[in-house]
């Protein structure tokens, strides 16, 4: 802080992300006060909305169906935790995690004869590529992060397409150790979850590259010139969030144990929501990774509400519409309250 | 001056020379390229894509982007159909309505909000895929006014159809509106530099909402059409298109900073990508082909027009005596 502190070029907005962050390190009080308003309210309806299934829809607040909601969200959550990177980076979302997740489902499948340590490696190595060249577009050759990755994501497919052949890939081997439950309470694919979503957590908040991306996504040009390593954050920001899609997409293809183009097509625009939803700023700067997997929990507590209280799929989707816009409405209240 | 003229009258003679290079190649290449049943056909597509492209298009001149164009297309379909019951004009014109109605809201949060347009766009273009399933109960939907599906698409001097028609007739009202009007001023102004813009009396903030007006409606007119002309809608329609019309206006010479372009130069983009989509299934290229190249000339673009070409020999240049 102190060497931005002399940067002339630095805002007094951008010193205050920087506080925050600060901040966000101590103590529950300090933490609340460091919160948006958003994020407060959407954390207080879901404490809400949690109290008033457990009392009043009949069936929500069983263990069996908590350890469902968890399971339905864990592959958008981790898939999220890795997006948060680069909307943190200043770099909205990549509108190809969809198209990742699908092609990873069939790389996963075709990789698994391997055996699943080696077909888990190939997988997110592949997504991991796929993130680096589309990072690269962005970080190193400045084009706009959406264009690039819708460009990546229609890139993306046509290769899946080339390698599945446009069929079904069947899975050739086991991976029931993905789909297994530990103890009959915790299963295996929300524990890889809660784990991603820890070590990306303690990644953004503990070390060097995590406040460069921070730093990046408030103020390119006062990163730039405090010497930090923007290019190679970037690049390195689309890395992780692709690698996460692929592991996402792994787990898809273990649980159907098929590969195929259309599992994950939604995966786009429920990743982007459960970002949105959990507060972090679009603008880049500000939110943390757990933000964005609280989001996914948050959407799918309240899909899985209107699921257990008997209404149909449709009605969950423009639920989940609704609270998106109205989370971007709180989002803009906060942002001006700050000011 | 004389030299940024030159500059970009040289950017279109390039657009509109790829344009012609793909046509001569793909028509030496297959005999039948143009004749006069594929040229029809061609205009098919560019009915679709030319309108999205074109309102996707103002609101990027406008300095803001409509995410939600190929979610509206699809839930403009349905509506046209399922409100279309008595009489397909009315159902046409709820859609339309609709789409005007969500474009306004798209705007108006937008400046109310002080957002990225990014944003309210995917919360929009999240709600408006909802509201598709909803409408169709997640299944097709289909019409039974077969009557209309010749209306929208019988040919008119032979390569043109009712549909291609009101698509040129879009670009052709927006270029009017660019050239000749306060609010088409207003709006490059909005995207070029809108804070000194607005203190010397632009209105930026209603160019913004009129973009994405236009935005709306033109997404909602090509979906309503297209779901007569096939006579069904689906809530999946149109998932490839903004890829498509986000190239078409960026070939077109749209700066994604704003400010910058025209309708004819979307009209090329447009007809370029339908020229190579078309040609490319045309010589019997599978859908991975199509696929890919679509994205590498997105890609391509996107990076030429970010200055890409001549960073990447900087930062060669940069490189080179550091590892030497």
């Amino acid at each position: 802080m102190s060497q931005l502190g002399t940067s002339p070029t630095l805002a007094e907005g951008d010193a205050a992300a920087v506080d925050t962050r600060v901040r966000e390190q101590r103590g529950a009080l300090a933490w609340l006060r460091a919160r948006d308003a958003q994020t407060l309210a959407i954390r207080s309806a879901a404490v809400v909305i949690l109290l008033y299934a457990c009392v009043a829809v009949h069936g929500f607040g069983t263990v069996d169906n908590i350890k469902s909601l968890l399971q339905s969200v864990a592959l958008i959550g981790i898939a999220a935790v890795g997006t948060a990177f680069v909307t943190i980076s200043g770099n909205y979302f990549m509108l190809s995690v969809g198209a990742t997740t699908a092609v990873s489902t069939i790389v996963f499948a075709k990789a698994l004869a391997l055996g699943l340590p080696l077909a888990l490696v190939v997988t997110i190595s592949a997504g991991a590529l796929a993130g680096l060249v589309q990072g690269a577009a962005v970080g190193l050759l400045n084009t706009n992060p959406i264009v690039t990755t819708i460009a990546g994501s229609s890139l993306i497919l046509g290769v899946g397409q080339i390698v599945s052949g446009g069929l079904t890939v069947n899975a050739r081997g086991s991976a029931n150790a993905l789909n297994s439950t530990i103890g009959d309470a915790l299963p295996v694919r929300v524990l890889i979850f809660f784990g991603i979503a820890l070590a990306a957590h303690l990644l953004m908040q503990r070390s060097r590259f995590g406040r460069e991306v921070r730093l990046t996504g408030s103020n390119r040009e006062a990163a730039e010139l405090a010497g930090m390593r923007v290019r190679y954050v970037i690049v390195l920001a689309f890395v992780l969030a692709a690698a996460a899609a692929a592991i996402s997409g792994a787990l898809l293809a273990a649980e159907a144990s098929q590969g195929n183009l259309r599992l994950g097509a939604t995966f786009d625009f429920d990743v982007i929501a459960a970002v949105l939803v959990g507060g972090v700023a679009v603008a880049g700067g500000r939110g943390s990774i757990i933000d964005a997997a609280f989001g996914a929990v948050f959407i799918g507590m309240v899909g899985n509400i209107l699921i257990v209280s008997g209404q149909p799929y449709e009605i969950q989707l423009v639920a989940r519409g609704a609270i998106v816009l109205l989370s971007i409405a709180l989002a803009a209240l906060a942002s001006w309250r700050r000011r | 001056m004389t030299t940024a003229l030159l500059r970009n009258n040289r950017a279109a003679l390039l657009r509109l020379a790829l344009l012609i290079a793909l046509v001569v190649y793909f028509s030496v290449d297959r005999a039948g390229f143009l004749d006069s049943g594929n040229l029809f056909s061609l205009m098919q597509s560019f009915a679709l894509l030319g309108l999205v492209a074109f309102g996707l298009a103002l609101t990027m001149i406008a300095g803001e982007f409509d995410l939600s164009v190929g979610a509206m297309v699809a839930v403009s379909g349905i509506i046209a159909i399922k409100a279309g019951g008595s009489s397909a004009a009315s159902g046409l014109a709820a859609a339309v309505a609709f789409g005007l109605g969500v474009g306004l809201l798209n705007g108006l949060l937008t400046v109310w909000l002080k957002v990225s347009s990014l944003v309210v766009t995917v919360g929009t273009q999240i709600m408006l895929t909802g509201l598709a399933y909803g409408l169709a109960g997640g299944q097709t939907v289909s019409y039974d006014n077969f009557q209309v599906a010749n209306d929208v698409d019988h040919a008119i001097a032979t390569v043109f159809s009712p549909r291609s028609l009101v698509a040129l007739a879009g670009g052709l009202l927006i270029w009017l509106l660019l050239r000749y009007t306060r609010l088409g001023r207003d709006i490059v102004a909005a995207g070029s530099a809108r804070e000194a813009a607005s203190a010397a009396g632009a209105r930026t903030r209603t160019a913004v909402v009129a973009s994405f007006a236009v935005s709306g409606t033109f997404a909602a007119l090509a979906g309503g059409l297209l779901a007569f002309s096939l006579l069904s809608a689906a809530p999946t329609t149109g998932s490839d298109l903004l890829l498509q019309a986000v190239s078409a206006a960026i070939l077109g010479g749209i700066a994604l900073s704003g400010g910058v372009g025209g309708m004819t130069g979307v009209a090329i983009g447009a007809l370029t990508l339908t020229a190579l989509n078309n040609g490319l299934s045309f010589i019997g290229a599978s859908d991975a082909a199509i696929s890919i190249s679509n994205g590498l000339l997105l890609l391509a673009v996107v990076t030429i027009s970010a200055g890409g070409p001549a960073r990447l020999l900087e930062l060669t240049r940069r490189r080179l005596p550091a590892s030497g």
